[in-house]
């Protein structure tokens, strides 16, 4: 039984390692029979979707990922290709359970979302304004990222989201430059448990001892950095 | 003239893992405590916070977190007729200093010793005859046993949330776990890690061969964790920043993370920081402590603390030191063979294989964590047939994948140039293709190994240094030989191109790392002449003083020894809380 899950272990990883170098760019000669992802067959599906129904990603997350100016869509510019591929298969299989982006993801094959991710996650943050934000609710969220809630055991986001909110290639998500709302959104979605896609539920733990307060002054703290991409 | 403070009951010298536990459990006992340690303050906040903390040259390379060694160092030597002299740069190991020791910059591997470490030379003369210990070795029992300290080995596994397959519950051997492991009473409290790519090849290699993968039990988290106290750990990102490093995410165990939320607010125990314990004071016939002195630090006056109760946990052999300093004891003199303090100096006994792949075996090391390991126990300890091999003792042998970090890993086959277009282009060529296997083995006990208080050298403070009088056993080399001919025969089977064996070999040096794991000089016992301690790290000598650490192994065993640290401090608080405040003097008739 040990053997088997020795094995199941193995699988999994040397699938891991293929993900892990298609999302870092090329890096040496892969085991994987896959074809490489195609990151120009990825932008075509975002201007022009797919005849299986996907709707173009242009649409509302803009063709640099940048959005349409609407805070009701998340950016997607200067996102971790990993990351991208990872929220796509979540939606696809209900892991992250979403209305809008269930059915697109479902719509799209394994190697379309490879190809997706390869776009998006070649692509830089696109430059833009930091907003004005309340210097009050600015300064408690750069404590709360920098050092998190120590009493509470919350560690500081950067630790895990990068300087300023980056993003660490390939697993954690840039921050910087998310609209407010939607970041608050995404706690509040950790906390309730409706999103439960986070490994060894990080997130979750993390935002069910954070309180509004807490959750608004980082959302709007990290709303207003601009870093450079990730490397 | 030095100032005196308010007597207390307790004073611990030097606060890691040990005297937090012991602090800890005599949280509902009358006395009161004073913590003193010659380090600064520090917590997860703000001190171990990212992107500071992954500053490998500053920690990694630069030491950043251990003892200076401008200010107290230790001299050392192979033999007892050379000349000692002091080590003015860390290397071989890296002791802590600052709350919380060298608990902070460990790795989390968090092994138990076997039952038979505990009475190894009786084991051995029962199982192989009496002639089968080589003459030069001067291995004892412990004077406890493995069941003594099983209970105790639980409570400090629980406290830290150790993440692992029990290969032994209660005698029910479970395939998957260490099959070779004593009994424990119950499970890990968290699940085994997951094992990296190099770890899953080495485990699928090791099965062919017939061995017994597990994985190595972690004190990095695989899972948010609340221990006993009440004090929440969360899980490990992998990040590889461990060995060396403190964890900004609250996910490696330390004296910080497991215990210090609660002791923090004991109304009975006070930590003093920047304060440098000189001595214990004695009374005149030397039979019983009255306190002790340090060095304010900050202002470089000399304080003494009165108290009933002295605890030295300053270290494996910072203890051994303070006690020749403070003239608890008798020193031990290697030509005589008389004397208890000092005695039984050991060490680890490590040796690896390097294996290098070809270009589509990507190991992905940089994703590592201190303890993130797979493991073989079929030769560690007297885990296999001796009989023949010329040795005793063994060692484990394991992949671990702790991080890869930039500038410190860059391997490459040897005879690659050591500079230069070559060099880089091989670096660049082995960096994610190059594995390890690490032999990690028993240290056995020599008459010459030893130490004691070096005649020349001095401290900041003006005392003397202590000198480490070790060198490698001739017994413990056949053994580290014996073990990594094993491993190559593993790696060959992991399908490397090209495999180069790094045998142990004499003389032991103070460079390159090796491990922090230095045991004895106040080795516990039965027998009042020739060790230091009764069973229950109680000083024969000056009954008020207990000692804690790694400095009490009559030899190190195959393993890390902090799980048999902190059971041992379990232990000892238990001892000290149960029987010696009810009635004070010796646990043991003399
Ligand atoms: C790099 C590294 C990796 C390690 N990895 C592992 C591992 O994976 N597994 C394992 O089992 N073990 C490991 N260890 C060993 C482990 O860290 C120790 O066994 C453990 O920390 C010992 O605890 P302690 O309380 O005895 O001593 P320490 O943690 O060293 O605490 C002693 C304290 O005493 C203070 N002190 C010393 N002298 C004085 C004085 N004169 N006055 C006042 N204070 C003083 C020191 O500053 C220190 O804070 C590792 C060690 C290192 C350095
Ligand atoms: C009709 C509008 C719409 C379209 C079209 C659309 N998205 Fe989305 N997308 C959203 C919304 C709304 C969310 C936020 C959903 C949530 O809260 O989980 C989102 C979220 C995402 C996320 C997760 C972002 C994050 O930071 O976690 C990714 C990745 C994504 N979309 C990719 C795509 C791709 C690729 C396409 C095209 C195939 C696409 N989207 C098309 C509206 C859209
Ligand atoms: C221990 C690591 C860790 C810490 C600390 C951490 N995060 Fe996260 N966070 C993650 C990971 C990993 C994800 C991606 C989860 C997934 O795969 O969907 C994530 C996702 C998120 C998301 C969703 C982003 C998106 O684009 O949908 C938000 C918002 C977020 N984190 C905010 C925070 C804030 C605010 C903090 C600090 C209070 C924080 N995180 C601290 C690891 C962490």
């Amino acid at each position: 039984m040990r053997r088997a899950w020795f094995a199941a272990a193995l699988a999994a990883l040397a699938a891991g390692a293929a993900l892990a170098q298609t999302a870092s760019g090329p890096a040496g000669g892969s085991a994987s029979a896959r074809a490489a992802p195609d990151a120009e067959r990825g932008r075509r599906i975002v201007e022009n979707g797919t005849s299986s129904g996907a709707v173009p990603c242009a649409q509302c997350h803009g063709v640099d990922g940048s959005g349409v100016g609407s805070d009701a869509f998340p950016r997607i510019d200067g996102q971790p290709a990993f990351y991208i591929f990872k929220q796509l298969n979540d939606y696809a299989s209900g892991a992250r359970d979403n209305p809008i982006m269930g059915p697109i993801a479902q719509s799209l094959s394994e190697t379309e979302r490879q190809d997706l991710a390869a776009y998006f996650g070649s692509l830089p943050f696109v430059a833009s304004p930091p907003p004005t934000s309340d210097p009050q609710l600015s300064r408690t969220g750069r404590v709360i990222a920098t050092m998190g809630i120590p009493e509470r055991g919350v560690q500081g986001c950067v630790n895990c989201h990068g300087p300023d909110g980056a993003g660490i290639a390939p697993a954690t998500p840039r921050l910087a430059g998310q609209w407010a709302s939607y970041t608050r959104a995404q706690l509040d979605a950790f906390r309730q448990g409706t999103r439960n896609n986070d490994v060894a539920a990080v997130m979750r733990d993390l935002s069910r001892r954070m309180n509004e307060g807490d959750m608004a002054a980082a959302s709007a703290y990290f709303e207003a950095q601009r870093p450079g991409r990730a490397p | 003239m030095a100032r005196t403070m308010p007597a207390v009951d307790v004073v611990f010298v030097g606060v890691g893992f040990t005297a937090a536990i012991i602090a800890r459990e005599l949280k509902d006992a009358s006395v009161r405590m004073v913590g003193l340690e010659r380090g600064r303050a520090r917590d997860t906040v703000p001190d171990f916070q990212s992107p500071a903390m992954h500053d490998e040259l500053g920690y990694a390379v630069r030491h950043g977190l251990m003892q200076d060694v401008a200010r107290e160092t230790v001299t050392v030597r192979n033999r007892p007729d050379e000349v000692a002299l002091p080590m003015r740069q860390l290397g071989s190991f890296l002791p802590g200093t600052d709350l919380g020791g060298a608990g902070v910059h460990w790795n989390g591997q968090t092994f138990r010793f076997q039952e038979s470490d505990f009475v190894l030379r009786s084991h051995h003369e029962q199982r192989y005859g009496r002639g089968a210990v080589p003459e030069e070795l001067s291995i004892r029992d412990w004077g406890i046993t493995y069941a003594d300290l099983e209970p105790h080995y639980d409570r400090f596994e629980y406290l830290l949330g150790v993440c692992g397959y029990a290969g032994n519950v209660q005698g029910n051997i479970r395939p998957g776990g260490n099959v070779f492991e004593a009994p424990r009473s119950r499970d890990y409290p968290n699940p085994p890690t997951r094992p990296a790519y190099l770890g899953a090849i080495f485990a699928k290699a090791a099965m062919d061969l017939g061995y017994s993968p597990f994985q190595v039990p972690s004190a990095n988290l695989t899972r948010g964790y609340t221990n006993p106290e009440g004090v929440r750990l969360e899980p490990c990102m992998v990040c590889g920043y461990c060995e060396r490093f403190g964890c900004e995410h609250f996910a490696k165990s330390s004296p910080q993370t497991t215990l210090w939320p609660v002791l923090r607010q004991q109304q009975n125990f006070e930590l003093r920081t920047g304060a440098h314990v000189l001595k214990v004071n004695l009374t005149a016939d030397r039979r019983r402590a009255t306190g002790v002195t340090y060095i304010d630090v900050a202002t470089g006056e000399e304080v003494e603390q009165p108290a009933e109760l002295v605890v030295l946990s300053a270290f494996a052999f910072h203890n051994a030191r303070l006690m020749l300093l403070s003239g608890i004891g008798t020193p031990y003199d290697p030509r005589t063979g008389q004397g208890n303090v000092g005695r039984n100096y050991c060490y680890q006994t490590m040796s690896s294989v390097s294996l290098f792949f070809d270009e589509d075996v990507n190991l992905n090391q940089f994703m590592g964590a201190g303890a993130l390991g797979t493991v073989i126990d079929d030769y560690a300890g007297d885990n296999f047939d001796h009989t023949g091999l010329g040795f005793v003792g063994g060692a484990y042998i394991a992949a671990y994948t702790t991080g890869a970090r930039p500038i410190e890993f860059h391997p490459v086959p040897p005879g690659t140039p050591r500079w230069g277009a070559t060099w880089k282009q091989a670096v660049a060529r082995h960096y994610n293709h190059t594995g390890g296997l690490q032999c990690h083995g028993q240290s056995n006990a020599t008459r010459t190994n030893y130490v004691d208080l070096d005649p020349t050298y001095r401290d900041a403070y003006g005392q003397p240094l202590l000198r480490i009088t070790f060198d490698f056993p001739q017994n413990d080399l056949r053994m580290s030989h014996y073990v990594t001919e094993r491993a190559v025969e593993i790696a060959r089977r992991m399908g490397a191109r090209q495999i180069v064996a790094n045998p142990r070999t004499a003389p032991w040096s103070v460079v390159p790392y090796q491990t922090t794991h230095n045991t004895g000089g106040a080795i516990m016992g039965t027998d009042p002449r020739e060790t230091a301690v009764n069973r229950f790290g109680q000083s024969w000598d000056t009954p008020n003083v207990f000692v804690t650490g790694s400095t009490l192994f009559p030899q190190n065993a195959t393993y890390n020894p902090t799980d048999t640290v902190g059971a041992l401090a379990y232990w000892t608080a238990a001892a000290i809380r149960d029987r010696y405040l009810r009635s004070a003097g010796p646990l043991v008739p003399t």
